[in-house]
């Protein structure tokens, strides 16, 4: 790392967090986030609630209902359809003799919107299970149980039958995030990469720069630029996340998280993906011709990011599969797929050295073959670069 | 072609290029070019599209490296720090329009590592009449004042070689004349400009020594007047009439009532002048040396 790798670090990082683009993508989706969040919490309130709006009128022909609050008892159809139209009641649910054999209920109701409907259903549904529960004498805790069973708290054990120290949240939960975030990072930092660079191959700037520095340099600080402004990016909305988090009966959950040696293989994956993406994702966008090109190019490595996706169900099935265990070693989708595999199994040590050797040696070959392909790709205008020409740029000096 | 030993060394070259050559997916782009420019110099470099001057430049800018070959500036190999004293204003390529001008300056004078940056670049915009724009986005600029930024990047750093390639390109004559006064004032305090220009009148005023490239090769190399010497002697005719058949001439440039005419080296000039007076009327008869431009054509046409 040079003084002038940091001048363009600082130079594409200034550049970059100044734009209004960034930020508005940096607060606008949190606080869009936060806005479907309350929506949905508003939402929510009102399907449960029986407020008036929400009262339910009821005609019961097998007499097997009683009345409740927030639902009104009509001695038949024609009286129930009256109050109905008339807005006495939100909706009219119609329970017939035969209702234990044929289960069939039918609501009528005057409002057309899905959340109202929705509402009204699951409103129904509370009314007759608790009405059917009391009718078979089920008791208070029981039936409580039956209305709003508990959710089993899960104990991890490792092969001896200990229990692990790392438990499900700890365990599972933050290297999970963190793979997310290292997916959500490289296509963020890929998306600004690829678009500096690309403006600079489109206006012919890179002839400028590399009178002024190396390919190297330049190479490394747009690298350590647009890796810093994904990282402020990341940070503002994990950050936000977190507040969020805290504010929410989630935090007990947070609470239990410690420093494990599987949140140390996620940080080194981080940083080993970061890198391995980065180079690849600045050759790319340093061969193509224009923005737009370099954006099509680069998919395919971002496509990488959403392998543990594309395979989460066999990965799921059977995490210590053979394909999975190539996928392990294999660098691009390495840091995705050995995170998720240690979430979930006991993954050989071996294997995880093998890994960050393999994706570790990578980064060091391509870093190398990287520069090369950069220089000449950044002067190479107005065409995209043939196969022939790239290996003629890997035996440039 | 031989390369000519300059007549004065004063002092080390400071840029020497011994027997470079370059290639690029089996084609010879550069071919044992071998010249050096020495300090305080205005050095051209010409030749036709494709002869390898971009090449050439990326080379000695450290952009490309040589297959075989040397090349040293100011008596060293290439490092960072001399990268630092070269200077380069590129014929194309714009600059980051959404960045304001002052902010372009200090990015390129840091990477540069120039001092006193603050100074120096109120100073250079006042030179460049660009004052008024410090804190303007470059998108604001109009074609010449872009180009007066871009002269500025390179010359921030106060560089002991300046290398232009087609430095008037895009500029009024009156911004011209102004580039120039401040060439011919860096070049009078010491700097080596080497520049690559078709504009030949510009060659013809400014080089005084002159390197020229055909398919990778060189093809010419040397002082400017000891070249126009070797090419002979040309003669431009005024005149009325049918032109006659001429004695020593090799070609003849007519555009019906003016006409330009290479003669060959130890032609007899008097003997044209008398062929003509015989038919045509004459309004003017000069002899003169071949201009940069008669030769360009004719070495590029070889």
């Amino acid at each position: 790392m040079t003084a002038k790798s940091l001048v363009i670090a600082k130079f594409e990082f200034l550049k970059t967090v100044r734009r209004k683009g960034f930020i508005l993508g940096t607060l606008g989706l949190p606080a869009l986030m936060l806005i479907v969040a309350g929506l949905s919490l508003y939402s929510g309130a009102g399907f449960v609630g029986t407020s008036e709006n929400q009262t339910i009128g009821f005609t019961d022909a097998s007499g097997l209902m009683q009345d409740a609050p927030g639902f009104i008892r009509y001695p038949g159809m024609e009286a129930g359809k009256t109050a109905l139209l008339e807005g006495e009641i939100h909706s009219l649910l119609v329970i017939p003799e035969d209702f234990l054999k044929t289960g069939n209920l039918t609501l009528y109701t005057t409002d057309t919107s899905l959340l109202g409907s929705t509402g009204s259903s699951r409103s129904v549904q509370d009314f007759v299970a608790e009405n059917l529960l009391r009718h078979e004498n089920v008791s208070g805790d029981v039936a409580q149980q039956i209305l709003a069973p508990s959710s089993p708290s899960t104990i991890v054990l490792d092969s001896t039958g200990n229990v692990k120290g790392d438990q499900a949240l700890t365990g599972f939960l933050l290297p999970f995030a963190l793979t997310m975030v290292l997916a959500l990072g490289i296509l963020t930092s890929s998306g600004y990469l690829m678009q500096g660079i690309g403006e600079e191959k489109e206006s012919r700037r890179g002839e400028f720069l590399l009178s002024h520095c190396s390919a190297e340099q330049l190479l490394a600080g747009k690298i350590l630029g647009y890796g810093a402004v994904s990282l402020v990016q990341i940070t503002v909305w994990v950050a936000i996340s977190l507040i969020v988090i805290a504010v929410s009966p989630l935090s007990v959950l947070f609470a239990e998280i410690q420093l494990t040696w599987l949140l140390c293989a996620a940080i080194v994956y981080f940083v080993l993906g970061y890198f391995l993406f980065s180079v690849s994702i600045a050759c790319a966008a340093s061969l193509a011709p224009s923005v737009r090109d370099a954006q099509q190019v680069s998919a395919i490595f971002t496509m990488f990011a959403v392998f543990p996706l594309i395979f989460l169900q066999f990965l799921l099935q059977d995490p210590d599969s053979l394909l999975m265990q190539a996928l392990t070693y294999f660098p691009y989708t390495a840091p995705f797929i050995a995170m998720v595999r240690l979430t979930l199994v006991n993954v050989p040590l071996y294997q995880i050295a093998v890994s960050m050797a393999v994706l570790a040696l990578t980064i060091l070959v391509l870093t190398r073959l990287a520069a090369r392909i950069f220089r000449m790709g950044m002067l190479t205008y107005g065409k995209r670069a043939t196969l022939k020409e790239v290996l003629g740029f890997l035996k440039e000096k | 072609m031989n390369p000519t030993p300059s007549d004065q060394k004063p002092e080390i070259p400071v840029l020497q290029v011994g027997h470079l050559i370059k290639t690029f997916n089996g084609r010879r782009v550069l071919d044992e070019i071998t010249f050096e420019v020495q300090k305080g110099e205005v050095f051209g470099l010409l030749g036709p599209n494709g002869a390898g001057k971009t090449t050439l430049i990326r080379t000695i800018l450290d952009i490309f490296r040589p297959d075989a070959g040397e090349i040293t500036l100011l008596g060293q190999r290439f490092s960072d720090d001399i990268k630092n004293t070269i200077g380069y204003l590129p014929e194309e390529g714009s600059l980051d329009k959404e960045i304001a001008v002052a902010e372009c300056i200090r990015y390129f004078a840091e990477l540069k590592n120039v001092t006193d940056i603050d100074r120096k670049i109120d100073s250079w915009l006042e030179r460049l009449d660009l004052a008024g724009y410090k804190h303007k986005k470059i998108q604001e600029l109009s074609k010449g004042m872009h180009r007066r930024l871009q002269f500025i990047l390179a010359v921030i750093h106060e560089p002991a070689i300046l290398i232009l390639d087609e430095p008037f390109t895009g500029l009024d004559p009156l911004n011209i004349r102004m580039i120039k006064e401040i060439l011919l004032s860096m070049s009078r305090d010491g700097t080596t400009l080497i520049m690559s220009t078709h504009q030949m009148d510009e060659v013809e005023r400014m080089c005084d020594r002159i390197l020229m490239l055909n398919a990778g090769t060189m093809v010419l190399y040397g002082r400017l007047d000891q070249i126009r010497q070797q090419f002979g002697l040309s003669v431009a005719v005024q005149y009325e009439g049918k032109l006659p058949v001429l004695p020593d001439v090799l070609s003849v440039n007519d555009s019906g009532n003016y006409a330009e005419l290479i003669v060959e080296k130890d032609a007899d000039t008097q003997a044209i002048l008398r062929t003509l007076a015989a038919n045509v009327k004459i309004q003017k008869f000069e002899i003169r040396q071949r201009s940069m431009n008669e030769i360009f054509i004719e070495v590029c046409r070889r």
